[in-house]
């Protein structure tokens, strides 16, 4: 078998560009989401220095914004729904399902490839031509879109901006479709002989999960997105009712049409999308906790099955976005007993983790280090999250900062801490080398500090009443004026968090070269991966494709010469 | 034969610029005035601070004589063809102002490519929303920081409306024209045009509430006058 | 190293790759064509009663009926041409093949007459939200099929030469192409009645 790979070398051109090879694919995706991520990321920072120091000149950029350097309020709400939409749709799926689940799903199932490697690239490809789409969107003279990343019409369909913003999201949302069909044929097919689905790593199942929320979820969106497209430039009226009235003036739009509309297609997406950030990364987390705690996961089963009903009910919880838009006490009912149902997996699914902590000898390296604080930290972005499910109390705290603080404690310390720990965990098996450890701690505490510095007084000013979207804070309004002063502290804090970055980044760098040289094994690991070369062989992956014997985290087991046993260690014969 | 060309033009021009003149006249408003409530602007208290007076709705203003103001009085069409088929655009800039949460002036004729200047006197938020039907709407923000901003028209359009989303009094009336020959009446409701050559026209006097009213006119070297009356709106609508 | 089930089928799953990879993307497209027809419920119920019946009167049933037929036809040479490659019967396949993309030119056809009689009627898709749904759903069924020609096309002529290098692939290719030309067929099927007839 090994002979097949001998093949012909291929031109740089080939070999790293137009690459079908699903872990070169998966590099691409990697760094281009990361300069996504520090693009979405540098846009907050601008638009902080406005809310801690409102209509003062920005340093450094503020010629950008105009000869007196002051971000005016149309140009924030482009950045804030830019922001947004980077972050998610640019940054982080693409980071862990473009970049994570293409490099490791095939590894882990002991498959020399995805399924569909054409397809594989066609969906990168789409991905980047989606994002320069979008990011072109700056340089228009209407400037980029203004209305949130959720697009709510009416005034997503009138403002300026916007029609860039939904032909981006078409080319995104293909290359999402195209990504996770790969990854589900991928996992269902390409399993390696005696890997049966509950052999698979738990980080499998997640991208498995994953990828059906994607496939089933995106569509409808699209949809959507052909709606609004039909709203703006053929003139229907999709979502404008008749007899709108904005700004004091008429609308002229033939009408019959219902925002409402764009709300259930919207959210019938991005309820499940919340679910696409998080489940990669506690996927990416209970790796990282077996193999540094030196013990299996804890009720594996119920991590399965816990992960395969947040699947299922994410599909039926959507309208909890959309208490405050009157849809009656009975829709809200369900939806908020729904909500309430879905949080228990999520429940099982950290108390398992947790648990898997108990009595083990934890190694704390850098990874286990972002491991560890995602447990946490997702701990309060879920909890926070349980008063805006319930009808009653949201409608005191919707579309306040404490939304903000709510989700983004999800997302940035959570999901964001969950994909470092993979970055530091991986980068062995991609590269050959260990990165820093020093420069990684340096990375993580001021990151763990300053997260917690930029969320949690958002609680503070979202329990005060202060509504999100404001371009100044909250300045103009009495209410928000005993917690204005957390601004500045929460903007100190984003600045710090975006030096925090630098040790990474020289990290992801200097270690390319030189890191500390490590065998194919060097965490002592006993899934798939870690049996192939590091880095993996060009397009085959392993030497000798794998064959499974065993359960996927078997860590110090008593009777065993090793405190682990790869799973494609065969039983001894007895 | 070249000369007399030449001498001809010559003389036309000559007679032209002697027989430029203005057309004045004076509105007035036709029946009792009815009562305006005083414009109630403590929503922002910024701007009952800067107000120095006690502001009053704006929609029609008149003096003891019902003489109104803020009517915007334009040549609308030459009969003699005695207009220019282009004008330089003048290189002073118009001037709005946003100050005491009122526009400053309430109607304004503009020319086409002129500069319209718009200012924020106030400490305040305030956004500038022009509603045009055939230029591009812009809907810009000015924070008190933003002190001045500056807008161009490029087609000929009657007069629409500009707001501020912040401020729902705030309202002013903008015309673009492509000619200079346009005023607006002042305190005691006369007007000016000023400068137009002789000969036949069409003149149009508009308001934002009572509607348009046009008359001919005939302009020779002693100008002309044109008075024009305005009825109580009637109450459809 | 070839990626392993692209031909055969893969045991425990009975399914080779492309065939679960197009029962996915078929899943999706049900979830976009199902988004679509949940916002013609929703605005359907959000105009006033009866005006979604009043407003489809304009559109021309005997055209749609025979569109339907043709769509239906096509479906049928379509499973033929499958059918005759499993026979090994290669001419019959490029004579079936080449019958369905007639049936779907003659259907862009009969689209595009009623689409021209709409405009010189001057009804739009800004005209009401019936016009709105129903331009939006068979303008993106029309792309479909329009794309789907573009792959039957590329199969019935430039691609047939795979049938002498991989006929077992080749026949996996006209399979799943079918897969999807049935799915594009039972759209219409479904657009048919709430367009028309409802």
């Amino acid at each position: 078998m090994s002979n097949d790979h001998n093949h012909h070398e291929e031109s740089f051109f080939r070999k790293y560009i137009w690459s079908t090879d699903h872990k070169i694919i998966g590099i691409q995706y990697g760094f281009t989401a990361l300069f996504f991520l520090l693009v979405g990321f540098s846009l907050m920072m601008v638009m902080r220095w406005q809310l801690a120091y409102p209509e003062t000149r920005i340093p450094f950029v503020g010629s950008i914004f105009g000869d007196d350097g002051i971000l005016l309020p149309e140009i924030y709400n482009s950045l804030g729904a830019m922001h947004g939409t980077i972050m998610i749709f640019l940054g982080i799926v693409p980071l862990a399902v473009g970049a994570f689940g293409n490099y490791l799903v095939p590894l882990q199932i002991g498959a020399p490839d995805m399924a569909f490697p054409k397809l594989n690239a066609a969906s990168y490809w789409s991905y980047l031509v989606g994002g320069l789409v979008m990011m072109s969107s700056f340089f228009t003279e209407e400037g980029a879109a203004r209305s949130g990343w959720t697009s709510y019409p009416p005034l997503a369909d009138i403002e300026v901006g916007q029609t860039i913003w939904l032909i981006g999201m078409i080319f995104l949302i293909t290359s999402s479709l195209l990504g996770s069909m790969n990854i589900i044929t991928t996992i269902v097919q390409l399993r390696a002989p005696g890997l049966t689905w509950m052999r698979l790593p738990f980080f499998v199942w997640a991208q498995l999960v994953t990828s059906f929320l994607l496939v089933l979820a995106f569509p409808p969106l699209e949809a959507a997105a052909v709606l609004q497209l039909m709203d703006r430039v053929v003139g229907t009226s999709f979502f404008l009712p008749s007899g709108l009235v904005v700004s004091g003036e008429l609308m002229e739009v033939s009408g019959g049409g219902s925002p409402l509309l764009w709300q259930h297609l919207f959210w019938f997406l991005a309820h499940p999308e919340v679910y696409v950030l998080i489940l990669p990364a506690m996927g990416i987390v209970s790796e990282v906790i077996a193999n540094n705690s030196r013990k299996p996961l804890w009720g594996y089963n119920s991590l399965v099955f816990a992960t395969i009903f947040l699947g299922f009910m994410s599909f039926i919880v959507w309208a909890h976005h959309m208490f405050l838009t009157g849809m009656g006490t009975a829709m809200s009912a369900f939806f908020q007993t729904t909500t309430m149902i879905i949080s228990i997996p999520s429940v099982i699914i950290l108390s398992a983790l947790f648990i898997s902590l108990w009595g083990a000898s934890i190694r704390f390296n850098t990874p286990m280090l972002f491991a560890l604080a995602f447990l946490p930290m997702f701990g309060i972005g879920g909890l926070t999250g349980l008063p805006l499910g319930l009808a009653a109390a949201d409608i005191y705290l919707h579309d306040t900062y404490y939304v903000i603080g709510h989700f983004h404690y999800v997302v940035a310390p959570g999901t964001i801490f969950g994909l470092f720990a993979g970055i530091y965990y991986w980068y062995p098996k991609i590269t050959g080398r260990k990165m820093n450890e020093s420069l990684g701690k340096l990375h993580f505490w001021p990151s763990l500090l300053f997260m917690n510095g930029i969320f949690m007084p958002m609680f503070i000013q979202g329990l005060a009443g202060v509504s999100r979207r404001l371009w100044d804070g909250g300045l103009e309004y009495a209410h928000a004026s005993g917690v204005f002063h957390w601004n500045e502290f929460m903007s100190i804090s984003a600045w710090l968090l975006g030096l925090a970055q630098i040790p990474f980044i020289l990290n992801v760098f200097y270690s390319i070269f030189r890191g500390e040289k490590v065998d194919n094994n060097p965490w002592e690991s006993t899934t798939l991966e870690w049996s192939a070369p590091s880095p993996p062989l060009p397009h085959v992956n392993f030497e000798t494709l794998p064959t499974v014997y065993r359960d996927p985290y078997e860590y110090s087991l008593p009777g065993r010469n090793r405190d682990f046993t790869p799973q494609s260690e065969p039983k001894k014969n007895k | 034969m070249k000369i007399r060309i030449i001498g001809t033009l010559i003389i036309m021009v000559l007679i032209g610029v002697g027989y430029a003149a203005d057309v004045k006249g004076k509105i007035t408003f036709d029946g009792k005035a009815p009562k305006m409530k005083p414009l109630r602007m403590d929503a922002d208290p910024v701007c009952v601070a800067n107000s120095d007076i006690k502001p009053r709705k704006e929609w029609l203003i008149l003096d003891e004589n019902n003489s109104i103001k803020n009517v915007l009085v334009f040549v609308k069409e030459s009969k003699s063809g005695s207009l220019a088929d282009s004008y330089d655009t003048p290189k002073e800039s118009a001037v709005i102002d946003q100050k005491g949460c009122v526009y400053v002036p309430h109607v304004l004729g503009i020319m086409v490519g002129q500069t319209l200047d718009i200012l924020n006197s106030d400490g305040t938020l305030h956004n500038i929303h022009a509603l045009p039907k055939v230029n591009k709407e812009f809907n810009k923000a000015m924070p008190r920081s933003k002190k001045q901003m500056s807008v161009k028209f490029d087609k000929v359009e009657a007069p629409f409306k500009v707001k501020c989303d912040v401020h729902p009094w705030m309202g002013a009336y903008l015309g673009v024209f492509d000619h200079p020959y346009f005023a607006v009446t002042d305190d005691s409701g006369a007007y000016t045009i000023s400068g137009l050559p002789a000969g036949k026209y069409v003149i149009e006097a508009w308001h934002e509430k009572l509607g348009t009213q046009t008359a001919d006119i005939t302009v020779d070297d002693s100008g002309a006058s044109q008075d024009f009356l305005f009825k109580k709106p009637s109450k459809k609508k | 190293m070839n990626i392993p089930y692209t031909v055969e089928e893969r045991p425990d799953t009975g399914l080779y790759n492309a065939k679960l990879g197009v029962w996915l993307f078929l899943a999706s497209e049900v979830m976009l064509f199902g988004g679509l027809f949940s916002a013609y419920i929703f605005l359907r119920f959000g105009a006033p009663a009866g005006a979604f019946h009043e407003w489809g009167q304009e559109l021309n049933v005997p055209l749609a009926t025979f569109n339907t037929m043709i769509l239906i036809t096509s479906s049928v040479t379509m499973v033929m041409s499958w059918a005759s490659l499993k026979l090994n019967d290669f001419k019959k396949f490029k004579l079936y093949m080449g019958v369905t993309l007639l049936c779907a030119l003659v259907f862009l056809f009969i689209k595009y007459l009623e689409y021209t009689a709409k405009f010189d009627h001057h009804i739009y898709p800004s005209t009401n939200t019936f016009y709105a749904i129903y331009f939006t759903l068979t303008g993106l069924h029309g792309l479909h099929i329009i794309g789907g020609m573009a792959v039957l096309f590329y199969l019935w002529l430039p691609g047939n030469k795979m049938w002498n290098s991989d006929p077992e692939q080749f026949t996996n290719r006209i399979e799943i192409v079918g897969l999807y030309w049935h799915f594009v067929d039972l759209v219409w099927i479904f657009l048919f009645p709430i367009l028309y007839l409802l």
